[in-house]
């Protein structure tokens, strides 16, 4: 088929879009139970075999409403071992630091030894999508979902300009056009909003600064996602519950950087203790004036910005960054629906 | 806005929480049942980390894209977990960790060590349902998509032996096809001409093709070796699809050997990057963007000229947008201010030999002094004046094939019993000819400044498409810090019909302020390890073996690339008969290597031989090109004319990891490894100035079903048994110089790891006196170091002797052989790089005398010397402007690439798709309003080579040109691992979500003078380097 022409994919919703797909799964209700059988050695071992078994036909993973989601992490029968990874507790608090569910105020009284910090330098930030990615990796994210993601845009407009640099047979232009990239991620606010409207307490921030979700207590309920404005949370589709980033608290635990800043392949992602002035994050904010997404509501964000503009800073609002494509988070803007949508 | 959007978000979720509270209220009455949520859906727990007992952390190499980083996988209970960067490479890590570290600590590093999106995906390639995993035979016509699963010992008999391979299949019934066997004929084919009318061009082994679309070293000496044994000269790289021009023009502009420079990122003050994809693509992606973004957020200015904004805009001092095709008007425009501006390094440029140059403490010198004669009657003229041919030496005497320079003096001189020679030896600037000896000659700078003056710097402004002031500019600020300033270049220039002459140009620039092998200059990079084990020290040779004839393999490549028609006996034919050699019937490539789109243009034209076998290697032709004669589910396309055509393809074997567009159509499906999966030694590029090899290895048990005898079903073992059967030489038993054999994969990649263990020559480390010093072969390996070969020690301990296994387990435990950080900027001199282009007396060409008298075998026109900057002609030399007008199709087709994506084989990996579902036509946004194209719209683009166009949905963007029309490769697939198939009669169904998109590769211009009465033809091309043109399509939008 080489035109194009391809109606069958043009539904409307088919866009991998993270809202979208939180809609998915909230109506799928309790279908999923399947989802992740498939696990991906189990249909290569199906073809091995040569068989085309009924199987081995996930038909895809952007699904339309009303199907099963396939779980692309790696639900393989071989890492359900009893060897303690797989314990909650240990995952998420292994030397039992105090946590709060409010009264943040009253963490720095309780002098944690650490206050881990995440600093985004822009100078640095390529836009490559390798965080993302390795987000995905190292958390088992749902297709669809993302606890980062990093914005891609193209700033500006073509100019018919006398004396410009683009010379064309139609004339001379002026092209002003940046390239801005721009990760986004929880930010373990100081003070967080969804921490607090949890009912059932199942949401809390650390003492040494993770804003964290024991999924064994998330009822699913929705109004931690409802309360970030950030949009970095969503329910997740195979769980049910919300998630978010941890900062890779296991990984930090470990002594080990998040697996975001592991492999910035800029190095815009420095992680550390903002209560070691050595730090490197001490340091960077020291140094440079640094900027927070959304300060004017008083979330206290603890994830800093390097040359963030200070519009971009506040504004969520795809139209008003200008934001010409990006890769994920935008595709909810009208313009991109636009793009998205069925053949006239 | 912003309020809508979050409203939508809340109501929704509003709804949700209601409907979604009754479910949730029932799982949150029970959160003390946890296994309720694991019914619902598996459990969402991070990976085990690195440190947690039963995690082995395995090094390979990354093959997403060609970038070879360094990996760390993290695999338990054999199954990978997570891709990383590994620590020990400096693709990934910088600095990276000293060689001598522990790598129990490099387990447990707090610096990044990365890989890219891409990389990071590199599980889904593994873990991709729709692997082949055993071999397929086709039991359907061709691209039928119907196969039937076949043993191991049925693959290895039938191709070998042929016969009536297909007489199941409908209209093949009688079809008896040629095995290995029969070309091999004993092996007497490797002496049997296959075509007795012109033996130069080889014996009937050469009927054997094989080419590929990656192999990176390792494999692709494991395919020559193949090749070579059989006797066929065709085991052939994919370059001519990919960035061909570029390496040529380096290697012309440098010793023709050195196909790649990069710049010294970290020190340089100023860059111009034409076309070069940065932050997206390039060797080695990530390195690349790390450097810059770290040298840019320090100071480091740099300028991208391209055709559309690429990521590396982000961080731009300044972009500027050129004509397709123009950055060679661009940088000879610069060449020309430059020098009449006196803003070049004259002083360098002068020194007539390395030692005249050091003297002066220059690294390297350039021929632009020498002599050339210009006169056109002369039975030498465009070659370099030898002393002899000027009456400075006798013939046969030791200085008669010397150059010649002119003196300070004025007099002619041979080269070397002067320092310097004069550059204008007619006075400054002055382009009239000096007459030495009765010859009339040019000083090299001379014929560059001859040709540099065909246009006006307004001519050249008009050409490039950007104001005179952007030429000035650009020279000025180009010539304002000292060897700190490089013009490096990609993809974007060379992939044009003018491709090699505008690499040319900007290669010459930076001859012109002699940046290169300095510090903040233009590097060769560092050196590798000799994995092949061609020094007297290293203990395996393997590119030697018992029992091969001497002269085998030999002939010319079915691509006639490597080889001068001038010296063929077609030519000597039609010169003796006093007829013109020209046109020649397909054109000839002195200067070019892995020619796709001559591949097949001569299996379509058998010359100079038919293909009897071809075999593809980890390759998609189908999807990925040559442009214009494939990428389109469109059997009317060349490529797909050609390998229907049974008689021109007799046979056609693949091996792949999908079902790809391609392996659609092949005979026979080999199944392979993934790069998981594989083995290879990869050296560095020339962004690291230190010494780099990388070992890949299979960090996890390859998923291809195995061979009775317990080998993965892979293109090596495929060929380990095919040769076995033959009884080839250099494979099964006495396969090595040390008697050994060689049976299965590793018996091979063992040793080449051991060579890699033992390379005494190249690595160089710090001796007691802080001084650079050879390091000889690398230390033993610890006890807890040898756990890094346990499992290749089990079951091939007999390969290596234990003495071998422990260097070998040194270079595994860090994943290949890394010199040291600090030893970059070592050189004799200050401001030198410890690695240099010019330590092996290289010397830079202002002129190249192989190039300047060497013909378009098409045209016969002869090529230019120097850099130049041309229009975009056809093979012919028509201008295409003049082909295709530019009223009716008025806007110019490019491509460009996305950090997510490589090519043909990274849409199946879910963690990528989902990034962007599907690719869009690009249109500047001032064009899109003057025509009244919306976002979103549906507009056809059509070309005059395939009229009926392509269609899909635009986008406008302010970073692409105006009068452009471009899209992002990778999408619009229709076969890997998606639409159906059939396996033992029952229908596979794939995922069609690798299907979005769109891919404008059809339209991409045939040329005219390349066609047949078919049709049929190859695409535009470069007539000296042979690159593909990808950028010279003019085509027409209108909306659907």
């Amino acid at each position: 088929m080489a035109e194009n022409e391809r109606p069958a994919q043009e539904k409307e919703g088919r866009t991998p879009d993270r809202r979208g797909f939180l809609k998915k799964a909230l109506t799928l209700g309790g279908v999923l139970g399947a989802a992740g059988a498939f696990g991906a050695l189990g249909i290569g071992k199906a073809l091995a075999a040569g068989r085309a078994g009924e199987e081995s036909q996930p038909g895809g993973m952007l699904q339309a409403d009303g199907e099963a989601l396939t779980w692309q992490g790696y639900a393989d029968p071989n890492l359900n071992k009893g060897d303690g990874w797989q314990d909650w507790s240990r995952l998420l608090n292994p030397a039992k630091l105090p946590i709060y569910h409010d009264n943040f105020a009253q963490i720095k009284a309780a002098r944690p030894k650490h206050h881990w910090v995440l600093v985004v330098d822009l100078r640095k930030c390529t836009g490559c999508q390798s965080c993302v990615v390795a987000c995905k990796s190292e958390n088992n994210i749902p297709v669809g979902n993302y606890r980062t993601w990093v914005d891609v845009g193209q700033v500006g407009k073509t100019v018919a300009a006398a004396g410009g640099d683009v010379v064309t047979d139609e004339g001379s232009y002026v092209q002003e056009v940046k390239v801005r990239n721009i990760p986004k991620l929880c930010n373990h606010c100081d003070n967080p909003p969804c921490v607090t409207v949890c009912p059932v307490k199942a949401t809390f921030k650390r003492a040494d600064g993770p804003v964290l979700v024991d999924p064994r207590l998330c009822i699913g309920c929705g109004t931690c996602v409802n309360a970030c404005p950030y949009d970095a949370r969503y329910l997740n589709p195979i769980s049910h519950t919300a998630d978010k980033c941890t900062l890779c608290v296991e990984r930090i635990d470990a002594g080990l950087l998040p697996a975001c800043v592991t492999t910035c392949v800029g190095r815009a992602r420095v992680f550390g203790d903002l209560l070691d002035p050595k730090s490197e994050v001490s340091q960077l904010l020291a140094h440079y004036p640094a900027e927070v997404r959304k300060p004017e509501i008083g979330t206290k964000p603890q994830v800093f910005y390097i040359g963030l503009n200070g519009e971009l800073a506040t504004a969520d609002n795809p139209a008003s960054q200008r934001l010409i494509y990006t890769y994920t988070m935008n595709t909810n803007s009208t313009a991109y629906q636009k793009l998205n949508s069925p053949r006239k | 806005m912003s309020d809508t959007l979050n409203m939508q978000r809340r109501t929704f979720l509003k709804g949700v929480a209601l409907g979604g509270s009754l479910l949730g209220g029932l799982w949150g009455s029970m959160p003390w049942l946890p296994d309720v949520v694991k019914q619902r859906g598996q459990y969402v727990y991070p990976q085990r980390v690195e440190s947690w007992p039963g995690v082995d952390v395995r090094y390979s190499v990354c093959r997403q894209c060609r970038s070879d980083c360094g990996l760390e996988a993290r695999v338990f209970n054999n199954v990978l977990l997570k891709l990383d960067g590994n620590p020990y490479h400096p693709n990934s890590t910088e600095p990276q960790l000293p060689y001598a570290t522990d790598p129990q600590e490099a387990v447990r590093v707090k610096i990044p060590h990365s890989i890219c999106a891409r990389g990071q995906a590199g599980a889904q390639t593994l873990y991709d349902p729709y692997r082949v995993l055993q071999p397929l035979k086709r039991i359907g016509p061709r691209g039928s998509g119907k196969f039937k699963t076949i043993s191991w010992e049925q693959l290895i008999e039938e191709t070998v032996n042929g016969g009536l391979l297909f007489k199941d299949v409908p209209g093949e019934e009688k079809r008896r096809v040629e095995g290995f066997a029969q070309l091999w004929n004993q092996g007497r084919g490797r002496f049997t001409p296959a075509d007795p009318a012109h033996p130069d061009m080889g014996p009937q082994t050469n009927e054997l093709v094989m080419y590929w679309g990656r192999a990176e070293v390792g494999q692709n000496t494991f395919i020559q070796r193949f090749a070579t044994a059989f006797g066929s000269v065709n085991a052939l790289p994919h370059v001519g699809i990919c960035e061909l021009n570029h390496h040529v023009a380096t290697q012309q502009s440098l010793n023709g050997a050195v196909a790649m420079l990069k710049p010294d990122i970290a020190n340089s003050e100023f860059i111009i990057w034409f076309g070069a994809g940065i932050y997206t693509a390039n060797f080695p992606m990530q390195a690349l963007a790390r450097k810059i973004a770290a040298a840019s957020s320090k100071g480091l200015k740099f300028v991208l000229v391209d055709v559309s904004a690429t990521a590396g805009v982000a961080h731009a001092d300044r972009f500027i947008t050129v004509k397709p095709g123009g950055d060679g008007a661009l940088a000879m425009g610069m060449v020309r201010w430059i020098l009449e501006n006196h803003r070049y390094d004259s002083r360098f440029l002068m020194n007539t030999t390395l030692k005249a140059a050091q003297a002066q403490g220059e690294p390297n010198y350039a021929n632009a002094a020498y002599l050339v004669i210009s006169d056109p009657s002369h039975p030498k003229a465009h070659k370099f004046a030898r002393a002899a041919d000027v009456g400075l030496a006798a013939a046969g005497s030791a200085d008669a094939d010397k150059y010649v320079v002119v003196d300070a003096g004025g007099q002619a001189a041979v080269f070397d019993t002067v320092a310097q020679g004069l550059l204008w030896p007619q006075g400054d600037l002055e382009v009239k000819p000096v007459t030495v000896g009765g010859v009339s000659c040019l000083t090299a700078m001379q014929i560059l400044y001859q040709t540099a003056q065909e246009h006006t710097l307004a001519d050249y402004a008009k050409l490039a498409g950007v104001s005179t002031q952007v030429i000035t500019e650009l020279a000025r600020e180009f010539t304002s810090h000292g060897k700190k300033a490089v013009a490096d270049f990609y993809r974007g220039p060379a992939m044009h019909t003018n491709g090699f002459y505008n690499g040319r140009s900007i290669m010459t620039l930076n001859f012109l302020i002699g940046n290169i092998d300095w510090a903040g200059g233009y590097m060769a990079g560092g050196g590798t390890a000799d994995f092949m084990g061609a020094k007297p020290t290293s203990p395996f040779h393997l590119g030697k073996w018992p029992n091969q004839p001497k002269g085998v393999p030999n002939g010319v490549k079915i691509s006639r690339e490597g080889a001068f028609y001038e010296k063929t006996t077609y030519y000597k034919e039609l010169k003796n008969e006093g007829r013109s050699p020209f046109p020649a019937k397909r054109p000839w490539y002195p200067f070019g290597f892995g020619i796709w789109h001559e591949i097949f243009g001569g299996i379509w034209d058998a010359y100079p031989y038919p293909a009897k076998i071809v075999y593809q290697h980890m390759g998609n032709p189908a999807y990925s090109a040559p442009p214009g004669m494939g990428g389109a589910d469109d059997e009317k396309l060349p490529w797909f004319r050609m390998i229907k055509d049974l008689d021109k393809v007799p046979l056609f074997i693949t091996d792949d990891i999908v079902l790809s567009e391609t392996s659609m159509y092949a005979d026979y499906i080999v199944p392979d490894s993934t790069f998981l999966e594989a083995w290879g030694a990869l050296p560095g590029f020339p962004t690291t100035p230190t010494s780099v090899i990388g070992i890949r290895q299979p960090i996890v048990d390859p998923l291809m079903a195995k061979t009775k005898d317990g080998r993965p079903m892979c293109f090596e073992t495929y060929y380990i048994d095919v040769a076995e059967k033959l009884g080839m030489p250099g494979f099964g038993k006495n396969a090595f110089m040390d008697g050994g054999s060689l049976h299965r994969r590793e018996d091979f990649y063992l040793r080449m790891i051991a060579n890699v263990a033992y390379d005494a020559g190249t690595y160089l480390q710090l001796d007691s006196l802080g001084q650079p010093a050879k390091m000889g072969p690398v230390p033993d390996a610890t006890a807890a170091e040898m756990q890094s070969v346990a499992r290749w020690q089990k079951q091939f301990g007999s390969v290596l002797t234990p003495a071998q296994w422990r260097k070998v387990a040194y270079v595994m435990a860090r994943g290949g052989r890394f010199e040291d950080y600090g030893l970059a900027y070592l050189g004799d001199k200050p401001g030198w790089l410890t690695h240099r282009y010019g330590s092996a007396k290289n010397l830079l060409q202002i002129y190249n005398e192989g190039v300047g008298s060497t013909h378009n075998a098409i045209s016969g026109e002869i090529f230019h010397g120097t850099g130049i900057a041309l229009p975009q002609r056809t093979l012919k030399g028509r201008l295409l402007d003049e082909i295709d007008s530019s009223k009716e199709f008025n806007f110019h087709l490019t491509t460009y690439k996305l950090p997510i994506h490589t090519q043909s084989r990274t849409i199946n990996d879910p963690w990528l798709l989902e990034l962007l579902a599907q690719n869009y036509i690009e249109l500047n946004d001032a064009d899109a309003k003057r025509l009244g194209i919306a976002d979103g719209d549906w507009i056809r683009v059509a070309s005059a080579s395939y009229p009926r166009g392509i269609t899909g949905k635009v986008r406008s963007l302010p970073g692409v040109r105006p009068g452009v029309v471009t899209f992002t490769n990778s999408f619009g697939h229709w076969h890997y691992g998606s639409g159906s198939w059939q396996v033992d009669g029952q229908t596979l169904q794939g995922d069609d979500s690798r299907n979005g998109g769109v891919r404008l590769n059809p339209l991409m211009r045939l040329d005219p003078d390349m066609q047949d009465a078919s049709g049929w033809g190859t695409c535009l091309e470069d007539p000296v380097g042979g690159g593909a043109s990808y950028f010279d399509t003019k085509v027409k939008i209108s909306k659907v």
